[in-house]
This record gives structure tokens, sequence and C-alpha cells, in this order.
């Protein structure tokens, strides 16, 4: 398989300045980001909030410009494309919400929702275009009765079968689910993940799957990275990560998922608090929090493979 | 779950910028939820109507069209209030019913059109300044902080001043004063509106700006200005009698309120009858106004809701 989209060296900074005069600081929300999603796979991105996943994912889309590093989609750079490539790249990225609520205009009917994608790309004429939204709708398992209904007459799943409409509406290469079932019950939450399945096992869709909810990215995921503070300190096999997770971080996070064996229900827990994003530590950034942590820990360790013949990659001094 | 299940939920549910989404049948049951709610605001909401009614109806419901120009009956003047002149005559002999029902049509023009244009020039400027960011926002907005440091009515007073008296520079320094308050509402829903999903999906999909701003962020932002609009109506029906009354605005012969009040303050002691009905309908206007308007925001506010 070929590499669909490959992130290199990505750096995100804001620019923080306290009081008028103050100093500019940075906040490193995406820091040195490498990792590249094949065609057809589920690619993972876990971590906590405010690690930087939402960060990546907006610079994917294009709604910030990196500060550093780049990204190359069906080998070609992002970031220096011509103009019709560029509306190419738009077609052929697309992004599914975190919440339904507000991922939907409440000003405009379903169909015209699902329709935008569509009027921006494509030239169809009205009836066409209907014949298109009622056939996505459909696909999403919704009745294309829906067609000339508003959000509001929608359940929060209904609504997120219209975001995952207008995401699929133009055949994109690349869909970025930004936590996609965070906002939904449980019971809402499983349909909408089969959906998700159903539709890459039958459009051979490529998902970047951004989630903190690692029993989701279980289910969908073949691929996985962990994102501690704008780094990425585990990735590999989804299935590898899950039997023995490496990084200390990554343990941490598994184990404060209960399983049905368990009887010991004391959980470990995170000690502490992440430390600011505004100038990070130095070395290791899960130091503060990490019990095997050791002096060595304050110089900086770059991802590394964990032995050769694997794809596993982690990022610790104890492991090298 | 049943996915051909509609859901529909109450009324309530349901607050800010689904209004106009409503089916019709819904929407009335919206229309009734508020005045029901809100009886002050129904109270306004019907002088209003009956206020808008007489200035379109003015030139077909007065006793008098001609006193309204020129044409003088200098053998009837300062008539107190009878059965054929019910708010009595001016020095000149003119009745003051016809003169003052005229005038509603005169006011409801300066505040329309006054309005229109402060409208005009505040949103765009509000929606480029909060869509675009960065130095965009800053120029816009200390310009319009410039204009905002200004009492309205001062403002208009120097305005109007600099621009020679009439009806039309009148209407010009009204909406000169008043396009900075829209520009700022219009900013802050369009930075709050710019993080949501629709307008972000819009944007990565490639929607060129223009029909970002058109599509998805001007109809969300709309409430709290129609809100602005109806309680701004009657502050600036107040300022234009302000402006006139000074001399800034209307001039004779033409019935604007605050101007027909100078001249009745000549006749003040002796005929009070001159001052007191164009005063009392420009205060009633004005309170028409306010009560709608405040019946409105309450409406509006989820916070208010309910409680």
């Amino acid at each position: 398989m070929s590499e669909l989209i490959e992130v290199k060296n990505l750096k995100k900074y804001f620019p923080v300045r306290k009081g008028l005069f103050g100093k500019k600081h940075f906040v490193h929300a995406v820091d040195d980001i490498t990792f590249s999603i094949k065609q057809g796979e589920c690619f993972g991105l876990v971590g906590e909030s405010g690690c930087g996943k939402s960060t990546l994912s907006r610079t994917i889309l294009r709604s910030y410009n990196p500060t550093e590093g780049t990204i190359t989609f069906s080998n070609k750079d992002l970031f220096s494309l011509n103009k019709q490539d560029e509306k190419q790249s738009r077609k052929d990225i697309q992004m599914v919400f975190q919440d339904p609520y507000w991922s939907v205009n409440p000003k405009m009917t379903i169909g015209s929702i699902i329709e935008e994608p569509i009027v921006t790309h494509l030239k169809l004429t009205k009836k066409e275009r209907e014949a298109e939204a009622k056939r996505l709708l459909h696909e999403v398992g919704l009745s294309p009765d829906f067609y000339s209904r508003y959000p509001h007459q929608l359940s929060g799943g209904q609504r997120q079968r219209v975001g995952i409409a207008r995401a699929i509406a133009l055949n994109p290469k690349l869909i970025i689910l930004d936590e996609p079932t965070s906002a939904l019950d449980m019971s809402v939450q499983a349909q909408i993940l089969n959906l998700l399945k159903d539709l890459q096992r039958s459009k051979g869709f490529t998902y970047l799957f951004i989630s903190h909810d690692l029993s989701v990215i279980k289910h969908m995921c073949s691929r996985l990275a962990v994102m501690y503070l704008g780094e990425i300190v585990e990735m590999g096999e989804a299935s590898k990560i899950f039997k023995k997770p490496e990084h200390p971080y990554t343990k941490l996070l598994f184990n404060s998922l209960p399983t049905l064996e368990q009887t010991d229900f004391t959980l470990s827990m995170f000690e502490g608090e992440m430390p600011k994003a505004i100038d990070p530590p130095k070395g290791c950034r899960f130091a503060s929090r990490c019990k095997y942590a050791v002096d060595a820990c304050s110089k900086k360790q770059e991802l590394f493979f964990i032995n050769e013949e694997s794809s596993h990659q982690v990022r610790c001094h104890l492991l090298k | 779950m049943d996915l051909k299940t509609n859901i529909t939920p109450p009324p309530s549910m349901e607050k800010i910028g689904s209004k106009s989404t409503l089916s019709n049948s819904a929407f009335l049951a919206e229309i009734r939820y508020f005045f029901k709610m809100n009886k002050l605001a129904f109270l306004g909401f019907i002088i209003i109507v009956t206020l808008i009614l007489l200035a379109l109806l003015a030139p077909l419901i007065i006793p008098y069209p001609n006193d309204v120009a020129l044409e003088t009956h200098v053998e009837n003047k300062l008539q107190p209030p009878s059965a054929d002149h019910w708010f009595g005559t001016d020095e000149l002999g003119r009745d003051l019913f016809s003169r003052v029902i005229y005038g509603t049509r005169v006011s409801f023009q300066i505040g329309l059109i006054a309005i229109g244009l402060a409208v005009l020039i505040g949103i765009p400027l509000g929606l480029i300044a909060g869509y675009f960011g960065r130095w965009v926002d800053e120029v816009i907005m200390r310009i319009s902080d410039v204009f905002l440091s200004f009492p309205p009515l001062l403002l208009s007073i120097a305005i109007a001043a600099l621009l020679g008296p009439s009806l039309t520079n009148l209407m010009i320094a009204i909406s000169i004063s008043w396009w900075p308050w829209y520009t700022r509402l219009i900013r802050g829903q369009v930075v709050s509106l710019r993080e949501r999903g629709f307008v972000e999906a819009a944007q990565a999909m490639g929607v060129p700006s223009w029909k970002v701003i058109a599509r998805h962020i001007l109809p969300n932002s709309m409430a709290p200005v129609i809100v602005q609009i109806s309680m701004d109506f009657g502050s600036i029906i107040l300022t234009a009698a302000s402006l006139s009354f000074l001399g800034l605005g209307a001039q004779p012969p033409l019935p604007e309120w605050g101007l027909l009040i100078n001249i009745g303050r000549n006749f003040f002691l002796t005929n009070w009858w001159y001052v007191t009905f164009p005063g009392l309908f420009i205060f009633i206007s004005v309170m028409a106004f306010n009560l709608f308007g405040d019946g409105l925001r309450d409406y509006l506010d989820p916070k208010t809701r309910d409680s």
C-alpha cells in the first residue's frame, strides 16, 4: 500500500504575549510530529485533551499554516499547491466534527447542508444534486424524507450522520474524524462507528481517527499514535500497542481502561497535571508525571524503533 | 433506533437561531408564546403597528391635508382642542392633529432611513472585521471605537451642524453616529461563529469566503441585530426630534415632532396643546419601541427565558 499522506517534522506554535511589552512565549501545540497514513487504513490518534490532536487535524485541513514542517498529500506538498491542486485537495480531504450540534448550520435544510460540497466542487443541475443528496442520506442510514428538514428536528446521532454524509459527498481520499462519537450516547456511538466502518469497507476511505476513547480506537484502527503535549510518544500497530504498551504514558493510559476480568478497581491514576504547553520542558515531557523518571529524562529523546523488524516506535530513555 | 422517527422538540427547547427555520404553524406558536410571556412587549407591538399604519395612511386619514404645508388660516390661530381640531391649531391656524399625525410619517421615515444606513455601513464592516481578524479587525474596530467614544446625540449634533441643517443631513448625521454599535455587535457574533463546525467545514471544503459569510455567518448572527434595531428605532426618533428641536434637522413648514415642539415653545404658557401633543407622540413611540425591544431581548436570551 502506498502512503496517502505524510506528515514530516510538523510544528505549530502559537505566540502568546504577556502584557503589552511582555516577552513573546510560544504554545507548542504540535511539536515535531512525523507520521504517515497508508491508502485505505484507519490511523488512530490518541491523547488527553489539550495534547494537540485538534491542532494537528486543523493543520492538515489548512485552517492553520504550520510553523515548520511539511505535509505531503498524494505526493504533493499541501502548503505549496497551485490553484487547481488546492481546489482538488479541498475536495479530497474532508472532516467530521465532534459536536453534531455545532457542526451543521441551523439555518439550512439537511438537503442544502449535504449539497454544499457538491455545489462547491461539481457542476450538477439542481435535480441531480437533490438525487445525489438523497442517495447520500440513504448511504448514511437516513430516510430521504430528511432532505427538507432542519437540523433542530434531528437527534444528535442523526445530525452526526448528516455530518458524515457531507464529508463523504465528494468521495474524498482522506476523512479526518475528530472525536466523531464523543458527544453521543453509548448506543448511538456504536451505530455511528459501525456506519463509519461499513463505509470504509465499501468505499475504501482512509481515516484519520482522533479520539481520547481507547476502546473506540481499538475497535476502529489498524495503526495508532499516542500524543502527549504536542509530541508523539508511541506509534505502531494498534494490536501490538494494545497488547503490550511500552511507553510509561501509554501504559498508564491503557491501564485506566477498566476490563471485564478486573477485580481490583483502584485504577492507577495520573498524578499531577500536564505541564503547560507554553515553553514545555526540554527533555521528556512526561517526566514530571512519570514514576520511572530518572536523571536522563531531562535530555531530549527522539522517537526510535523498539527493534529492527517491527514498526513500533517509542520515545523514552528507559526503553533505549 | 428507528431512523424514520422524526423528533420534534417543543418550542422552548430550541432557542436562538431557529425561529425562521420553523414551519409555519410552529412559527405562529412561537409568536403566541412570545407575546404571552411578554405582555408589555405585546402592548409595544400594538402601538408600533398603529403608528406604522398612521404613518403609511397619513395623507388619507388626516382631516386637513393642506395644513401639512404652507396653507394658513390666521382667523383660526391657536384654537384649543375641539371637535373640529382635535389637537387644537397652531399660530397660523393649521390643524395640529393633521400635522402631528403627518409627523409620524416624517419620524418613521427618518428612523427607517437612518437605521438602514447605519446597518448598511455597520454590518459589512463588522462581518469583515470579525471574519478576517488580525490587522483588518484592529483597524476597523479602532475606527469604530473613535466614534463610540462620543455620546451619539452629541456626535449627531456636531455632524449635523457641520453638514448644515436639512432632513437628509440629519439622517446622515444619525447613521454616522450609530453604525459602530452594529459593527461591534456583529463582530462579536462572527468571532464566536467562526469557531463553529459548520463554518470550519465550509472553509475546509473550499467554499469561498464571501459565500461562507453570506450563507453561514450572516444568517446566524442576525438575532441580536434585530433586537438592537427595535431598541434603536426609539432612540433614533428621539435624537431626530432633538436635532430638529435645535434647528439642525427638519425645517419649517415640515411638521416634524421636534420642530413642532420648538415652535410651540413660544406659546407654551398660554397654549398648552401646542407642545403637548407632539411631545406625547414622541413619548409613546419611544416607549413602544423600548417595550418591544426589551421583550424581544428577553425572549432571545436563554438566561432570562422561562424564569
